[in-house]
């Protein structure tokens, strides 16, 4: 899929462009060869796979304790001398490195093989109204935070699929319910309804897993040009990550305390 | 001589449906001990609770000495268990299988420790095969020797002769005759086969729908001249009137269509033989009968049976 992108970008980038920024050809002059460059495409794909990627890690930590359960081997597991809690934990951090696995994966092939392809320059994201310029020495810390960031948001996935795979005894409910949560509360969280924008989305870990970006939006000068090394709002990143790590712990919790009371009857 | 397991009023109740009602038993270190019940009698709900993996709704369990709740990894760490079938990790080899499930249990087993639990199962030379290839007798096996790998001294085996043919079944009962008898450990060994019972267990206990019928010695179980034995006549119909009407009448244990249970001993199947032909019923076959429903049928009473006649 990225291999995919990244040589409709090569051939006809400059037209994925002009339809991208037609609201602000006609007031600017837009230097399309120096915009199109590994470090926007690697923006571009990772826009468009973070909306995917809880599918795959959804596959996985939905499959990690129902799976057993259905092959039969849970039960092989659960009669050796390891406590339930530790048995749960050590499931659950094999989640998190697949998730972690799959988003390094994602930063060679996005990134570094995008810096390959397309050479690297200043990098620009138009927000709305507003067209930012991060300087190329300045964006590459970034993905890095972009990428730690985005572990924790598919981590928290990963814990919801987690959960559900404790109550199920085949792979298949857990993972279409992951998905399902997932999809519609995401749903939720983009709608513009005031009513939830206040009460609801503030605590839906949908409304959070996007916050990555926040890293890429800079601090502007008296000029509005773009602080190198600052970020516009670290403390709702912190915060957004606070919600994610809450949710983990709160998944997490939850799996153990109805692992340990489970009858395991497969 | 302690007990290795003990259980008193053991019973779990799922929802509404009461799988185990207050079992009690115990069981001697070096016995094989038999576990014996039809097919949803409760026998594997109660190995299972032995292996904390179902709670029990009342009643307590006590493995060496220790109580199950409170010292589950203790005592876990001295069991070995295969739970119905051993579904193990058919992508692995039986090899990495076995050094997985040693690892679980806390040992960094070496090459010479792995090759003997396979070479006593009889399994060394399919070690390095996938498990997926092996038969339903050679998971069976392998199931076993990832039950032993860490050396337990309690075993607790379900149905371990389930879906296997003669042969596998043969090799299952002389590996835990070799347990108990060479290795001196305990086994417990589900069933609902009397006659597999018969061959290995020293001790058994009887359940039926989650109850306790019997317990004891084998050999004091089962009086080796009575049985069951099994009539089938030409005319079912007159049987049964002639049947109810003769002496043989106490003796009748259950009718199924032109079949006929009684129950007597084996020294007078040649007179009822003589007198089912003075009475004129044209018998088609007559032979004893030895399963686990046959064995219910001689412990109940001949006055619950009899109705079955006179209607």
């Amino acid at each position: 899929m990225i291999l995919i992108i990244q040589l409709g970008l090569k051939f006809d980038g400059r037209s994925y462009l002009e339809l991208m920024m037609s609201s602000l050809s006609d007031s600017f002059f837009i230097p399309y060869n120096m915009i199109m460059n590994g470090y926007l495409v690697a923006f571009v794909i990772l826009n468009t796979l973070l909306i995917q990627v809880p599918l795959l890690v959804a596959l996985v930590a939905g499959d990690i304790i129902a799976g057993e359960a259905n092959m039969g081997t849970l039960r092989l597991l659960v009669i050796r001398p390891v406590s339930r809690t530790r048995l749960l934990l050590v499931k659950f951090y094999a989640s998190v490195i697949y998730t972690v696995a799959l988003l390094v994966w994602m930063a060679l092939l996005a990134l570094l093989l995008s810096m390959l392809l397309f050479g690297t320059n200043d990098m620009m994201i138009a927000r709305n109204t507003v067209m930012e310029q991060i300087r190329s020495s300045d964006v590459l810390w970034r993905y890095f935070a972009a990428f730690g960031y985005a572990t924790v948001a598919l981590s928290t996935v990963a814990a919801l699929a987690f959960l559900l795979s404790v109550f199920a005894d085949n792979s298949i409910g857990p993972i279409v319910s992951t998905i399902s949560i997932v999809i519609v509360l995401t749903i939720l969280s983009e709608m513009r309804i005031p009513l939830y924008d206040n009460t609801v989305k503030p605590w839906l870990f949908t409304s959070h897993m996007l916050a990555w970006k926040g890293f890429f939006y800079s601090q502007s000068d008296g000029q509005g040009a773009a602080i190198p090394g600052t970020i516009e709002n670290l403390p709702a990143i912190l915060r957004s990550l606070g919600v994610l790590l809450l949710y983990i712990f709160g998944f997490v919790t939850a799996a153990i305390v109805s692992f340990k009371k489970k009858d395991i009857l497969s | 001589m302690s007990p290795i397991v003990q259980v008193d009023g053991l019973t779990k109740i799922f929802k509404d449906q009461e799988a185990v009602n207050g079992l009690s038993f115990t069981v001697y270190p070096a016995d094989i001990y038999g576990f014996l019940g039809q097919n949803g009698a409760g026998k594997s709900t109660t190995l299972r609770m032995l292996l904390t993996l179902i709670a029990p709704t009342a009643g307590e369990i006590r493995i060496f000495g220790m109580d199950l709740r409170t010292h589950r990894r203790e005592v876990l760490r001295r069991v070995g268990a295969v739970i119905e079938r051993p579904d193990l990790y058919k992508y692995l080899t039986g090899w990495e299988n076995l050094s997985l499930f040693a690892r679980m249990s806390g040992l960094r087993p070496d090459r010479r420790q792995l090759l003997d639990q396979l070479e006593l199962v009889g399994l060394a030379e399919r070690a390095h095969s996938k498990v997926g290839t092996y038969s339903q007798g050679m998971r069976q096996r392998l199931g076993i020797a990832t039950a032993l790998v860490h050396d337990p001294d309690l075993v607790i085996l379900d149905e371990p002769t389930n879906g296997l043919d003669p042969q596998g079944i043969a090799d299952i009962r002389n590996l835990i005759l070799h347990l108990s008898h060479h290795r001196q450990k305990t086994v417990i060994v589900s069933s609902h086969l009397l006659s597999e019972m018969e061959l290995i267990a020293g001790r058994m206990l009887i359940i039926d729908r989650g109850k306790k019928i019997t317990e004891g010695r084998v050999d004091e179980l089962f009086n080796p001249a009575e049985t069951i034995v099994e009539l089938e006549t030409a005319d079912a119909e007159d049987t049964a009137m002639k049947l109810g009407r003769s002496r043989w009448q106490p003796f009748l244990r259950e009718r199924r269509g032109s079949k006929f249970l009684l129950k007597m001993d084996k020294a007078e199947i040649p007179v009822l033989t003589r007198e089912l032909v003075e009475l004129g019923i044209g018998v088609l076959a007559i032979q004893p009968r030895h399963s686990l429903e046959d064995y219910f049928l001689t412990l109940t009473t001949a006055n619950q049976h009899v109705d079955a006649f006179t209607a």
